[in-house]
């Protein structure tokens, strides 16, 4: 259970996100759920003062990181859903998100595809930097770095699954992609998360 | 300075407008167009699929992104041969092949598809469109039999014809036979 004290801190943070975020968390619980599910998370998100309704967000258009945020954790608190659940419900983003499908460019060659990882992020939020740290082509791993972007712990385990679907859809189908969040800055003092990426194919 | 930032300012409002009417008639065309559409990756990894295209395969809105577009071919390998030759053209128009739905049944069509790319002419996705030829196929396939049917009938026909000219001439002959001998 989340107190006010710390909502109000995530909604003192700044940055904006677009829309087509909740279009996707939306997409995941009505795959899973019902529409009743999501009036649940509507209901909690308005107990914590933001008014707002899946339906309308506009794909395009942008929104407060905040609200992002807590659309996550009323998700969590309305629906009693896990971390491993917040991951898959980022897994399935990439497949469903008009963001990717409008403006993503999936270079197979994983060079030109790290090379576009800051631009996907730009087309998303406005606040944090993504950034490729580290790429071993050869030993198909690469390290990615986001920094000035700490707003709460259930946005990493989402992102995590986010980073490791958007990174399958460029590769052979039967790659094995895994992403990991190797560090924390909820967790490990520092100032900015990093997530493994590692690929098979 | 003012005017320099309200003018931005309207500006990225009206852009930010423009983009959301353009999202909305794009997601409309995908929703309408009865045609099967798709998008692909370079490597054939489907990444949205429209009404018509879920429809032709059975499928469900976004079940088959994700997957290689060679799931939905019939015969694997001369699909890839298509896909290759994509690849290497960059443009196919009309080609035929088959295909098949969820179910597994055979589904014959011709394919189109043209490739997307970037500044440096470096192909970032593939646009598919497939038109269903099973019934075009099935009633070809109908005609075919019934002209061979014709064929083996004429020629049984004109055998007949053939045996009654050559009797009739044996008989001409015999009655020579008979009235000279």
């Amino acid at each position: 259970m989340i107190n006010r004290e710390k909502i109000q801190n995530i909604l003192k943070k700044q940055g904006d996100v677009r829309g087509a975020v909740f279009q996707t968390d939306a997409n995941y619980i009505l795959k899973l759920g019902s529409r009743d599910d999501l009036l649940k998370v509507e209901n909690q998100l308005k107990e914590w003062g933001v008014d707002f309704q899946f339906k309308d967000a506009k794909p395009m258009s942008w929104y407060p990181v905040a609200w992002r945020v807590l659309s996550l954790l009323a998700i969590k608190e309305a629906l009693g859903w896990d971390s491993a659940q917040i991951r898959e419900m980022g897994k399935n983003a990439p497949k469903v998100s008009v963001i990717v499908k409008l403006f993503f460019k999936l270079f197979p060659d994983i060079e030109k595809f790290a090379q576009q990882i800051p631009n996907y992020w730009r087309k998303h939020y406005t606040a944090g930097e993504l950034g490729v740290v580290e790429l071993e082509k050869d030993k198909q791993t690469m390290l990615i770095r986001l920094k000035n972007f700490s707003f709460h712990p259930v946005l990493c385990q989402y992102l995590e699954g986010y980073f490791e679907q958007a990174t399958k859809l460029t590769r052979p189908e039967d790659a094995v992609v895994t992403a990991k969040e190797v560090q924390c800055s909820f967790r490990d003092s520092v100032p900015y998360e990093a997530y493994q990426l590692n690929w098979t194919k | 300075m003012d005017k320099e930032n309200n003018f931005s300012k309207r500006r990225e409002k009206e852009l930010a407008e423009d983009t959301i009417v353009l999202e909305k008639a794009i997601k409309n065309f995908w929703e309408i167009l009865p045609i099967p559409v798709c998008t692909a990756s370079p490597i054939f990894i489907i990444l949205e699929t429209g009404k018509g295209f879920d429809t032709l395969f059975g499928y469900i809105k976004n079940e088959l992104v994700g997957e290689s577009l060679k799931e939905i071919a019939f015969d694997k390998d001369s699909f890839k041969k298509i896909l290759s030759q994509l690849a290497e053209q960059r443009k196919i128009s009309n080609v035929e092949a088959v295909l098949k739905n969820k179910k597994g049944e055979k589904i014959s069509v011709f394919v189109s598809a043209i490739a997307q790319e970037d500044e440096q002419r470096e192909v970032f996705s593939y646009l598919f469109s497939f038109v269903d030829i099973t019934l075009m196929k099935k009633t070809e396939r109908e005609l075919q039999e019934k002209v061979a049917d014709l064929e083996r009938f004429q020629k049984i026909a004109i055998g007949r014809e053939l045996k009654m000219v050559e009797l009739k001439q044996e008989i001409e002959d015999l009655k020579i036979k008979i009235n000279t001998g």
